[in-house]
């Protein structure tokens, strides 16, 4: 007993105010539990939006998502979801000891980041180019030759361009941060007693996830 | 030394077996492939909630596994539902609002029910893409169109007089 609680003590990485490291990746944890329920919150503004026009007016919205390649959605949705694996991995891999396979998971988790971001911009610059675009700027009138029966189609790109805008944006600065541990793991920063900085990237990055799992059927599928 | 290895391990973090999270992958991209097919049949308003319902599957195994929720302390799930509940008085509340608002006035949700003034001028160059067939005209097309739309943007918004039933 005497001995772990020396050793405890002794990590060169547990703050003054800890009593000991259990304790200090606690107390990172509930902090970032918190952080993650206030962007459930953020997020949920969108998701409202989305319900209250769903009521108002399904049609559009059975209309206006034949306008979105689920195949491309479909893709973005397995690379998420393989990135949340690989990054559940990396902090396996750092419980153990195991910094190169660690290293390894958060570059393979950086990778799929970059393709969703550059399988997304592929999305955006073909609404961009057809002018679905949302508010008043939406001027595509091959979908409205295609779809007479759907009205108002600049709100449900709105919400789109919103919703997975917001998104994006969590992805890039998960891309930031994975980056930063992925550095830090190179530099031998972490270990089996102190990873609690990659346990809370790969809670964020679930959370990411985690919205997309939402927003995919949500937007492209019905 | 063995009881104090032993008090060690008790303070160890959980580590969730390989076969566990390799399983909890194949199960995601089997459901995002139930969702896919599931969109595929017309199941008129039922489409949304089973929608709903696959992607809740799927986010309660990312949350559960991979965020741990399941290995840890129970405080952090209970942490999650109160966030949930939240979310849930927050739309709920705002869709009673907004879907019943018209039972007390009319003319508040007939706006919504309208279309924007300023689609007119689009759905009638629509209409003429449509019976002209002209790709190569098109591009010039959009570009009126666009002028069209926020030249009246700001003109003044006419309540529909059609009723609402």
């Amino acid at each position: 007993m005497s001995a772990t609680t020396h050793d405890s003590h002794g990590h060169p990485r547990l703050a003054h105010h800890f009593f000991e490291m259990e304790q200090q990746h606690e107390c990172a944890k509930l902090g970032m539990w918190l952080f993650l329920l206030t962007e459930i919150l953020f997020f949920g503004g969108l998701f409202c939006f989305y319900f209250i026009w769903r009521i108002m007016d399904p049609e559009l919205f059975v209309g206006a998502s034949e306008m979105l390649n689920w195949k491309l959605g479909g893709l973005n949705t397995i690379v998420l979801i393989f990135s949340s694996f690989t990054v559940a991995m990396a902090i396996r891999s750092i419980q153990q000891n195991k910094r190169n396979a660690c290293a390894i998971y958060l570059a393979i988790t950086i990778a799929c980041a970059f393709v969703f971001l550059v399988v997304k911009y592929f999305e955006y610059s073909a609404k961009i180019g057809h002018g679905t675009l949302p508010g008043t700027s939406f001027h595509d009138l091959h979908f409205l030759a295609e779809h007479p029966e759907v009205k108002n189609p600049h709100i449900f790109f709105s919400i789109y361009f919103c919703m997975t805008g917001l998104h994006g944006f969590h992805v890039i600065c998960g891309i930031v941060y994975i980056a930063w541990l992925l550095y830090l793991t190179l530099k031998n920063r972490f270990d089996s007693e102190y990873y609690a900085p990659i346990e809370m990237g790969g809670l964020y990055w679930h959370l990411v996830d985690l919205i997309w799992i939402y927003l995919f059927p949500l937007l492209y599928l019905i | 030394m063995s009881s104090s290895n032993s008090t060690h391990d008790s303070h160890q973090p959980h580590i969730t077996p390989m076969w566990v999270y390799f399983g909890v992958l194949g199960a995601l991209l089997i459901l995002t492939v139930v969702t896919v097919a599931v969109a595929q049949v017309d199941l008129g308003p039922l489409n949304l909630p089973v929608a709903m319902a696959v992607a809740t599957v799927k986010a309660g195994l990312v949350a559960l596994i991979f965020m741990h929720l399941v290995f840890d302390h129970k405080f952090y799930i209970y942490l999650l539902l109160a966030s949930l509940v939240f979310l849930a008085v927050f739309v709920i509340f705002c869709l009673f609002d907004l879907t019943r608002r018209h039972e007390i006035r009319h003319e508040v949700a007939a706006p919504i029910h309208a279309e924007a003034e300023w689609y007119k001028e689009l759905r009638i160059q629509a209409a003429g893409l449509d019976h002209g067939e002209d790709h190569g005209d098109s591009h010039g097309d959009l570009h009126g169109a666009k002028t069209n739309a926020h030249s009246e943007k700001h003109a003044p918004v006419q309540t529909p007089a059609a009723p609402q039933h």
